[in-house]
């Protein structure tokens, strides 16, 4: 008997249950049920909904039903459970789905709060966290106990100053009796020095601390960079934005500002409070609780004050980068506001938002000036009852006056900290989040599957035949962007590939250049499954001139000799010249010495494409991928671009997207792709005899172009 | 091509089918299962409804619903509550911010719900001045149709996501 095989709906209240067992399906609600045997059925499917999920079956009889509707959370499970069945039903190996999908931590239950992150971060283990940011100290353990032990040693002599220049002071040297009396001198030297020695301790340990922190978050930053790029690019997919690099970087600044500011200071602030209260208690306990009372009230004053203000920060904060972004916007887009004459309409959009910033300025504005006052009028209440309390004592005779002014004296080291004390606990969760948000870089799995290194089959010459053998592919679970793709593409051969936006061009290149892998089904090179290539003869023989050209920051020469740091000037120039570039970089004030990426040299889409053209010559690959090369160039160079184009091409197994399909004259074959599926193969006079898809294509094309007089 | 293809009106008939699906007769024309997409999801959710093939074409546009015949309608308005099922939220019962996440529990006009939002952005989205959107981790969608219906506490909160 198979395992039983269950998933629920969780919309609107329904209580519906679908379960799957030895070849039946089973819907329940309440009392109803229904079932159908497997030979009933067509296909199980999930389907996307704008705000939920539904589960569809398909029967052979061609009805189809709705069987259970869930929200958006379910949309693994679903599919794992649609794709089971599916499987059953085409008589495939299953075993890959059947696994159970853990959708919420075993400890507590909760829903992961992100299914694809299996972490409950209200279970995670804090304990090993800080255990894994502590483990990457050990390299500097002997600093770190030298910082621990400076701090120690500058919070005690701190203490020093106010009792020498209360107590000493007035008990014992202004005092005739005193044991000092009437040594200014050597108490004010003293108290000189101490200052000195607490100078000289804190600038000390500040320097290692400086050096230690900033060594750690080294380690970490490095640690990270090297993970992502082992990582593939499924996981800058699922991380939404490219902005991945600039929030780690700010988690491990913010990392490294509470090893550097907040451990030290909490370390030195809390010994020194322990300091404080032992000795004002040794000198006089009942003064000391006195002392003590505003204490409970300054912590819950700003414990529960502080959440008020962090959120009106907040909100500045957002309104303040809302107000950046049309700043931004507009000026970024001045060309356009300038030809739709909307000035106007940016200028009431800017003030606006400049309204709101100013709103939250203003409670932000008031809200402090009427906070910190309030916490300092505390603070100088506790000093008001010692100055009652004890002031009154001196005058009865049982206190002296030095004992009074070291009170007072320690009276603002006690108060001061209390504040920063009762926010170290946020600040401290909020740096373990920091660091596992980049644990989590370093640890994702999110690799291209590798085989074991004794499989790894090196490829140093490739013929350059692909092929692709029932390939499927969806950046989503559940959302297949290619399906069942098959061909074989002989070494040499120009293949363009053509079909509307959307309908997975990119994606086909993608795979064949294994940037992700398929999700079913397998592609050949040379006869060999791509995923056991050596990726470094795979990058090495695979060439790309995309849309969107990526110059790096660096020299012309560099960037064309990108990958290829030992070319020489011969090889360099001789590129250029085939991919139409030698022209325009001679022409540069600084020919191929000409920093790329600073302001003054701004190369046109046309030059950029031909550097990355050069770059590519430079390569010598086998395979050519070119997707859309000449969509943002300028008809102009676009002659220049085709040229350098046809060149690169020849001899090589090319693999072309172009919008405009006039430019795929030379292609052997042309692959027509729609919604995902391949559904024509053939040469343009081929294509167009069929009148499909392609001869739509094409004949809208044409009239279109023809249209507004560009010749087709 | 260029134009917009809207729907007769009078020769439409939309119905929920047995299986719980949206059917289309159109004329001499049945399509045994047509899905439907809103042009103005937010701002008018009864006008320009774009009638589909599944995963295909365009049928055509349905000006305004209420155009249709009564059975048309129920049908329309039936299968879009499950498309675009968005709760609306009454009331925040409570939220807990914890690590980047936070964590809800709120009434709305179908049932308590509990669910978790990631990070400050794109998380809640202003509609117009007081309509309010919050989206969840997986993409659910939950609206507040009035901000001023909520407590201060809980207005004050959404207004730092905002
Ligand atoms: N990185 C991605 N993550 C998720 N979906 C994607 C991604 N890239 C493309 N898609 C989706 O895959 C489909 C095919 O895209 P693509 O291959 O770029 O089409 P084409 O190149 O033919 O215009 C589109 O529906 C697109 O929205
Ligand atoms: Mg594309």
């Amino acid at each position: 008997m198979d395992d039983l095989l269950s998933i629920q709906g969780d919309l609107g209240g329904l209580k519906q249950v679908l379960t799957y067992q030895d070849g039946v399906l089973t819907w329940k609600e309440g009392e109803n049920t229904r079932s159908w045997q497997e030979e009933e059925l067509e296909t199980v499917k999930l389907h996307h909904y704008v705000g939920s999920l539904t589960i569809n079956a398909k029967l052979k009889d061609g009805q189809e039903l709705v069987l259970l509707r869930g929200s958006q959370g379910l949309a693994r499970q679903y599919q794992m459970f649609a794709q089971t069945i599916n499987n059953r039903l085409q008589g495939k190996d299953d075993r890959a789905y059947a696994k159970e999908v853990a959708d919420r931590c075993p400890k507590c239950q909760r829903y992961y709060a992100d299914p694809a992150r299996p972490i409950c971060l209200r279970c995670l283990d804090r304990r090993s966290l800080s255990k894994r940011v502590l483990g990457l100290a050990p390299p500097y353990l002997r600093q770190i106990a030298l910082m621990i032990l400076l701090m120690l040693a500058s919070s005690l002599v701190g203490l020093i100053s106010p009792f020498l220049g209360g107590r000493i002071f007035f008990d014992e040297v202004l005092d005739s009796a005193g044991r000092y009396a009437g040594r200014i001198g050597q108490v004010v030297l003293a108290m000189f020095l101490a200052q000195l020695v607490t100078l000289f301790l804190s600038i000390w340990q500040g320097r290692v601390n400086s050096r230690v922190s900033a060594r750690i978050v080294f380690d970490l930053k490095t640690q990270v960079f090297t993970a992502m790029q082992r990582l593939s690019l499924k996981f800058y997919n699922n991380q939404q934005t490219g902005s991945l690099m600039t929030r780690v970087n700010n988690d491990a600044t913010h990392l490294q500002a509470f090893f550097h500011d907040g451990l030290p200071f909490f370390i030195v602030n809390s010994m020194r409070l322990v300091g404080i209260v032992a000795v004002l208690l040794a000198m006089d306990w009942q003064l000391a609780l006195y002392v003590l009372i505003p204490v409970p009230l300054i912590v819950l004053g700003t414990a529960k004050l502080h959440p008020l203000l962090w959120r009106l920060y907040t909100r500045r904060f957002r309104a303040l980068s809302r107000l950046n972004a049309v700043v931004n916007d507009s000026l970024g887009g001045v060309r356009v506001v300038k030809a739709f004459g909307t000035e106007h309409e940016e200028i009431q959009r800017f003030s606006r938002n400049n309204q709101r910033v100013f709103a939250v300025n203003r409670e932000v504005g008031q809200m402090s000036s009427t906070v910190f006052p309030a916490l300092s009028y505390l603070m100088s209440l506790g000093a008001l009852v010692i100055w009652g309390v004890g002031g009154s004592r001196v005058l009865w005779g049982d206190l002296t006056f030095g004992t009074l002014i070291t009170f007072t004296g320690y009276l603002g080291m006690l108060y001061g900290p209390l504040d920063f004390m009762t926010r170290i606990v946020d600040w401290w969760s909020s740096s373990m989040n920091s660091a596992q948000r980049i644990f989590e870089v370093i640890d994702s799995n999110e690799l291209l599957w590798t085989p074991e290194p004794g499989e790894i089959v090196p490829m140093p010459r490739v013929k350059g035949s692909i092929a692709a053998q029932d390939v499927t592919f969806g950046y989503e679970e559940g959302k297949p962007v290619l399906e069942d793709i098959s061909f074989t593409v002989e070494p040499g051969e120009m293949i363009g590939i053509v079909g509307r936006s959307g309908a997975g061009k990119s994606t086909l290149i993608n795979l064949i250049s294994r940037l992700y892998d398929p999700t079913a089904g397998i592609i050949f090179l040379d006869g060999v499954d791509l995923r056991y290539v050596d990726q470094k003869d795979l990058r090495r023989q695979v060439g790309m001139v995309l849309q969107d050209t990526f110059l790096f920051r660096g020299t012309v020469f560099e960037n064309i000799a990108y990958g290829r740091t030992d070319a020489s000037y011969e090889e360099v120039v001789q590129a250029a010249r085939i991919a139409n570039a030698h022209d325009f970089i001679t022409k540069l004030p600084d020919g191929y010495e000409t920093v790329l990426g600073q302001r003054n040299v701004d190369l046109s889409g046309g030059e950029k494409q031909r550097i990355s053209i050069a770059r590519v010559i430079l390569h010598d690959p086998e395979i050519l991928i070119l997707d859309e090369a000449t969509a943002s160039i300028d008809t102009e160079t676009e002659q220049l671009v085709q040229e350098a184009l046809e060149r690169l091409v020849r001899g090589r197994t090319t693999f072309a997207i172009a919008h405009r399909l006039s430019t795929l004259r030379q292609a052997d074959r042309l692959f027509v792709l729609d919604r995902g599926k391949l559904v024509e193969v053939g040469s343009h006079q081929e294509l167009l005899k069929k009148r499909g898809i392609y001869y739509k294509l094409f004949t809208t094309q044409r009239d279109a172009l023809s249209h507004i007089g560009v010749a087709g | 091509m260029a134009d917009v293809q809207f729907l007769d009106a009078k020769s439409v008939r939309l119905r929920t089918t047995a299986g719980g699906l949206v059917s289309l007769g159109l004329g001499d024309t049945f399509f045994p299962k047509v899905d439907l997409h809103l042009a103005f999801p937010f701002s008018d959710p009864e006008r320009f409804i774009s009638v589909r093939e599944p995963e295909g074409d365009e049928i055509g546009l349905i000006r305004h619903i209420q155009e249709l015949d009564p059975l048309s309608q129920e049908a329309v308005r039936k299968e879009l509550r499950w498309r675009y099922y968005t709760p609306r939220i009454q009331r925040i019962i409570s939220y807990k911010e914890e690590f980047g996440h936070t964590y809800w529990e709120v009434e709305t006009d179908r049932g308590v719900h509990t669910f978790v939002t990631r990070g400050r952005d794109q998380t809640v989205r202003s509609i117009s001045e007081r309509r309010t959107l919050i989206i969840d981790v997986s993409g659910n969608r939950y609206e507040i149709a009035d901000l001023e219906d909520l407590d201060v506490r809980s207005r004050e909160y959404l207004a730092t996501l905002l």
